[in-house]
């Protein structure tokens, strides 16, 4: 054991001394001409806003030019909430076999169990502005401001865990587990539903420009990365929301 | 000195928070912490692919009124890819935390020793 110990020690100083040798050899920070910053970012940063109407350079990447590529990335996620559900709902139900727990015990919240006015008053001011700002970092996300689908679906799923954390199951503003998973499911079918859309109208998969609406073609991107964006947040937000409530439940209840 | 100091002092100590990580993973005994160690290796590729997308001279990627040219703004390729990576790290989180509690329930204990002689009873 002593042995196996000392071999990783050697291992991970090793490793450190030859990626610090490697990082001398990497272009200096801050220089416009190092490799990363020439080739493929100067023609998003000159042609992006023509080509698809959108401001915000990130999501025009994101959403647009590689936007096969984020499909997969909120089906990862989508699927981690799935996986994460599934995980904890078996082994829950694998304990719970036999005995009841007392509705009246399970999913308090903070302001029960502490019954302060501070924390409910804070959460009533909170929440609203909250979601409001989720809202607004999506809507801005292709109008000229910083923002998209993955950062207002992390936002307004705080609002909601929030609202959780505070009232417990029975609040009024939230979003129970099984329902989040529908919508995250929702929310990935209409990021590939907009794919196969472009298909139909016979072009490739996630071209916005084939959609045969009387627009400008920087118009129809624009349309399309609005649609994609809607389903990321629904995924985002739900997801969250679902893992959240799989693993605050299990406490809850044991 | 200096270049060394303004050019790739940023990557040293990027490569320090990273390695961290492979430590923390391989020689802390409790479960929460190699989840924890490992959160931080991937804090610290975020970091390094934010600090690759730096220029001189350059704002922000959005499109501003009047600032035309690809040198007046920051390369926006790895605020694109890390944007997606901090979700994705969100939801592996969910999943480990998951897995955790499911081991806790089974066992009893995240700390490695106990588990491994739990496990062989």
């Amino acid at each position: 054991m002593k042995f196996v110990r000392a071999g990783a020690l050697l291992v991970v100083v090793v490793m450190t001394v030859v990626l610090f040798i490697g990082a001398g050899a990497l272009p200096a920070i801050y220089n416009p001409q190092s490799p990363a910053s020439t080739h493929v970012s100067d023609r998003y940063i000159e042609k992006s806003v023509e080509e698809t109407g959108s401001l915000n350079f990130v999501t025009a990447v994101l959403a647009d030019y590689r936007g096969y590529d984020t499909l997969g990335e909120t089906t990862v996620i989508f699927t981690a909430g799935l996986a994460a559900v599934v995980l904890l709902r078996s082994a829950q139900k694998a304990d719970s076999r036999g005995k009841k727990v007392p509705l009246a015990k399970a999913g308090k919240g903070m302001s029960e169990r502490f019954g302060t006015i501070v924390l409910n008053t804070a959460a009533r001011f909170v929440i609203p502005f909250v979601t409001l700002y989720g809202v607004y970092v999506l809507v801005g996300g292709g109008e000229g401001n910083p923002g998209g689908g993955f950062q207002s679906g992390a936002v307004l799923a705080i609002a909601i865990i929030i609202s959780r954390l505070v009232y417990g199951e029975g609040a009024a503003f939230n979003i129970s587990g099984d329902l989040a998973l529908i919508l995250a499911g929702i929310g990935t079918f209409i990021y590939a539903f907009v794919g196969v859309l472009t298909l139909l109208w016979g072009g490739n998969f996630l071209e916005y420009g084939i959609a045969p609406f009387l627009m400008s073609a920087a118009e129809k991107h624009s349309l399309g990365i609005s649609g994609i964006e809607i389903g990321v947040t629904l995924c985002v937000m739900a997801t969250i929301i679902a893992i959240f409530d799989a693993l605050a439940r299990k406490e809850e209840v044991s | 000195m200096r270049e060394l100091f303004t050019e790739h002092l940023i990557y040293w100590l990027i490569l320090f928070l990273f390695m961290l990580g492979p430590y923390g993973m391989i020689f802390k005994k409790n479960l929460v912490k190699k989840l924890m160690s490992m959160n931080i290796m991937q804090v610290a590729v975020i970091l390094f692919f934010l600090a690759l997308g730096q220029k001189t001279g350059g704002t922000i990627p959005i499109n501003l009124p009047g600032l035309i040219g690809a040198e007046h703004y920051i390369n926006p390729l790895p605020h694109t890819l890390m944007l997606t990576a901090i979700v994705v790290s969100l939801a592996t989180l969910g999943v480990s935390l998951g897995l955790l509690l499911t081991v806790q329930k089974r066992y009893g204990t995240l700390e490695e020793d106990e588990l491994l002689r739990r496990m062989n009873q």
